[in-house]
């Protein structure tokens, strides 16, 4: 299961967006609460990814990555195998490649709070911390939500990047977006079928995910 | 929000979510770490019995399967092949993907692996002669004794399909076919490009070109479907010489080689030889 | 012996616009209030949030019993959480993700720190208070609701009692009326009253609205404009009416003694420096 194309896939995009909604959090509050030359600083820094085309900053990721770099050369110290062309080093790429979609619904999320909230907060003796975690976060919840199932559903189509930095090898870094292509590519449109169909199921149950969360949103 | 608007909805009992303590972030945030920790590893740790890693030209979808089960069934050894572009997979090895052998689309890459180090010396080998084919839709009409690269220039057709001839080596031996041909000037405005022999089999089979060139073994794959091929001679696009290497990265060399021996043994050139190729 | 509170303090804004306020209250304001009336955008809300601390005048000082809270010359800037203040603000600042009794428990713990508190079964602790609390100002029967279900006057209500929990020594009411049909401004306002007196607070409670300032008892003040012309020079907050607790000596030079009780004048721009 887990080393069929979908479940490649899936684990992806679940653990993606999981380390992207945490380490996303404390982004999105920089950009959220810095000054302006800080916040747009920051939201330039991490939109970055999206006008870049994947496939060169799939390049980028893998020269990154490789053991002749520093960063490549350490990872492979520590964990005893290279980063690139490894399930870990897709997890890597897509946080990079997906980090707008996290951090942005976030970003507005905290900029909605009424900041008179955020105020009463430390009027009532709340430190940062507390404030952050009791007040701002669950209040922004939904954002944070929305940040999950986006990352998750940009992480399920991605396909320049996981090529460059995965390397296409079956049973570790074939996702399914790569299979579908390589099927419809080869002329074998049975298995593309299927392959298609998984993502449409994946693509589906995101964009219901949204729905779902939007009505929440405008209910609570 | 505003206090001036009475709530109206009052009462039916909704709780807020409030409840999300720190505790439980915290809680939520290390059985997250501990599901990661458990899964990972079953994932990324090599299996017990690792196959050959193959990287291979997209030309090979069509006969290189039939080949790994052949060796698989005779050695024992199972396979795995990724296939695309020849360039793409340059760059990986050259970053150190974890590829056992690559078969190229061309003799350049491989022998410029070598030279790099990447590749063992002495280990890029002649596999096969890759020969190009004119694919149609339809069976052009021509008068006898013309060259069916001259019905290119039949606008019915529509759009020419060829491989990128900057990064594929069979879009190179087009290019040097239409350009022996004389007819890169009036085809120029009607080609398409495909990133690589694969794009342009696709864009061929969909009807999005009319006409375009292919190897040999994906020509004989479309062939049986529709359309109409004429074997490119020789003089028109010089045969490529297809080469392939054993990586330095490789903790398998000897079972790469034991590959290499087979495809260029009498059972592995019979493949190729049924799908057209030469050697 | 020191005032209550002496306050003396600048702040401008982009535009050039200027908000001043200097004034005390003496000890025997406690349990009453001090009314600041004003046009709007006069100043009224940033003084109270000066004076709460989650905005910093550009110059001046804020002595509470002579302790500064924030003093320009020398940098001091009490932290809001240590100033004790209950702080009633015209918006509606309930939680709106927790119910009402996980409002009042949040002002209970929330100076514990996280991580203290994940370790810590605070709730019990401060469950006895709040429970009391609920029930002193009748709002047992909405503690599982959340803010969004309640009226306006319900939600005024929770605040005052939230705020309450703090046992705050000073409380700034803004506009504590704003939006309250008449029934529930009788109601407000006697709990704030009450609320007052019963703990000796004092308070200064801010209203854009002459009659209801006319119908509140205690000393009077209001944010007049620099220049009579135009509001946009800015506004100075004058006492218009003083209620005579007599004026004890002050300890701080700069206020000149006045035997207005509480004092609230005009003040120079040249003594600010």
């Amino acid at each position: 299961m887990f080393h069929s194309p979908f479940g490649i896939t899936l684990m992806l995009s679940f653990v993606t967006a999981s380390i992207l909604t945490l380490l996303g959090a404390p982004i999105a509050y920089g950009i959220a609460f810095s000054n302006r030359l800080g916040s747009v600083a920051g939201e330039i820094l991490v939109s970055l990814t999206l006008v870049f085309p994947p496939a060169v900053l799939g390049y980028f990721l893998m020269v990154c990555f490789s053991p002749d770099s520093v960063f490549g050369h350490l990872f492979e110290r520590v964990f005893g195998h290279p980063l690139a062309f490894s399930f870990e080093g897709l997890v890597v790429a897509s946080i990079i490649y997906s980090l707008p979609f996290a951090v942005q619904p976030l970003t507005q999320s905290f900029r909605s709070v009424p900041s008179s909230h955020l105020e009463m907060a430390r009027i009532l003796g709340a430190g940062r911390l507390t404030t952050f975690f009791r007040v701002l976060l669950p209040i922004s919840l939904p954002g944070l939500l929305t940040g999950w199932v986006l990352s998750f559903a940009h992480t399920v189509g991605e396909f320049g990047v996981v090529l460059m930095v995965g390397g296409n090898i079956p049973g570790e870094t074939r996702t399914l977006s790569i299979e579908a292509y390589e099927d419809l590519l080869s002329l074998d449109f049975a298995n593309a079928r299927k392959a298609v169909f998984a993502l449409l199921l994946l693509s589906l149950v995101s964009l219901l995910g949204i729905q779902l969360l939007n009505r929440w949103r405008r209910s609570g | 929000m505003d206090a001036g608007k009475s709530g109206s909805g009052k009462g039916n009992g909704s709780r807020g979510f409030g409840i999300l303590e720190p505790g439980q972030v915290l809680w939520m945030f290390l059985a997250g770490l501990l599901f990661c920790q458990m899964v990972l590893p079953s994932l990324s740790c090599a299996k017990d019995k690792p196959p050959l890693r193959i990287a291979a030209a997209a030309d090979l979808e069509a006969i290189l399967p039939k080949i790994a089960e052949a060796f698989t069934r005779k050695t024992g050894i199972p396979v795995s092949v990724s296939y695309g572009s020849s360039g793409v997979f340059f760059l990986q090895v050259r970053h150190h993907a974890p590829f056992d052998l690559f078969m190229s689309a061309d003799a350049f890459y491989p022998a410029r692996l070598v030279r790099l180090g990447d590749g063992v010396p002495g280990t890029d080998r002649i596999y096969a002669r890759g020969g190009l084919v004119l694919w149609f839709s339809r069976k052009p009409e021509l008068a006898p004794g013309v060259s069916p690269v001259k019905a290119l220039s039949d606008p019915s057709f529509g759009k020419i399909a060829l491989a990128n001839p900057r990064v594929a080596p069979y879009g190179r031996a087009s290019l040097h076919c239409l350009k022996v041909s004389g007819l890169v000037g009036t085809l120029r405005a009607r080609w398409v490009l495909g990133d690589n022999v694969s794009q342009v089999a696709q864009y061929l089979e969909t009807g999005a070109a009319g006409a375009g060139f292919l190897p040999v073994g994906l020509g004989e794959k479309l062939r049986t479907e529709k359309g109409w091929t004429w074997p490119v001679p020789g003089s028109c696009a010089p045969p490529l010489l297809q080469k392939m290497v054993v990586l330095k990265t490789s903790s398998r060399q000897e079972a790469a080689k034991s590959f290499e021996s087979f495809v260029t043994g009498p059972s592995g050139q019979a493949f190729f030889r049924k799908a057209g190729y030469g050697r | 012996m020191n005032p209550l509170l002496s306050v003396d303090i600048v702040r401008s804004f982009r535009a050039g616009r200027t908000i001043r306020a200097r004034f005390s209250i003496p000890k025997e304001m406690e349990g009453r209030i001090l009314v600041v009336t004003g046009e709007s955008g006069s100043g009224k809300s940033t003084l109270l949030r000066m004076l709460a601390g989650v905005v910093s005048p550009d110059a001046g000082s804020i002595r509470w019993n002579g302790e500064p809270w924030f003093d320009a010359m020398t940098g001091t800037d009490r932290p809001v959480a240590r100033r004790r203040i209950g702080y009633l603000p015209q918006e509606d600042t309930l939680f709106p993700h927790m119910t009402v009794k996980e409002n009042l428990l949040f002002a209970m713990e929330a100076g514990t720190g996280i991580l203290k508190s994940v370790f810590e079964g605070r709730r019990r602790t401060h469950a006895g208070a709040v429970d009391e609390a609920l029930s002193r100002f009748g709002l047992f029967p909405l503690s599982a609701e959340i803010p969004g279900n309640l009226s306006g006057g319900q939600r005024r209500r929770v605040s005052i009692c939230r705020m309450s929990l703090r046992e705050p020594s000073l409380v700034l009411l803004d506009e504590p009326m704003n939006g309250l049909d008449p029934k529930a401004k009788e109601e407000i306002g006697g709990l704030i009253r009450r609320f007052l007196s019963e703990r000796r607070v004092a308070g200064i409670w801010v209203t854009h609205d002459p009659p209801e300032a006319e119908l509140l008892e205690g000393a009077r003040a209001s944010f007049e404009r620099l220049d009579p012309e135009s509001p946009m020079a800015g506004h100075s907050l004058v006492m218009t009416e003083g209620d005579d607790p007599g004026f004890p000596e002050s300890g701080r030079s700069f206020l000149p003694k006045d035997p207005g009780g509480i004092l609230l004048s005009r003040m120079p721009g040249e003594s600010m420096r």
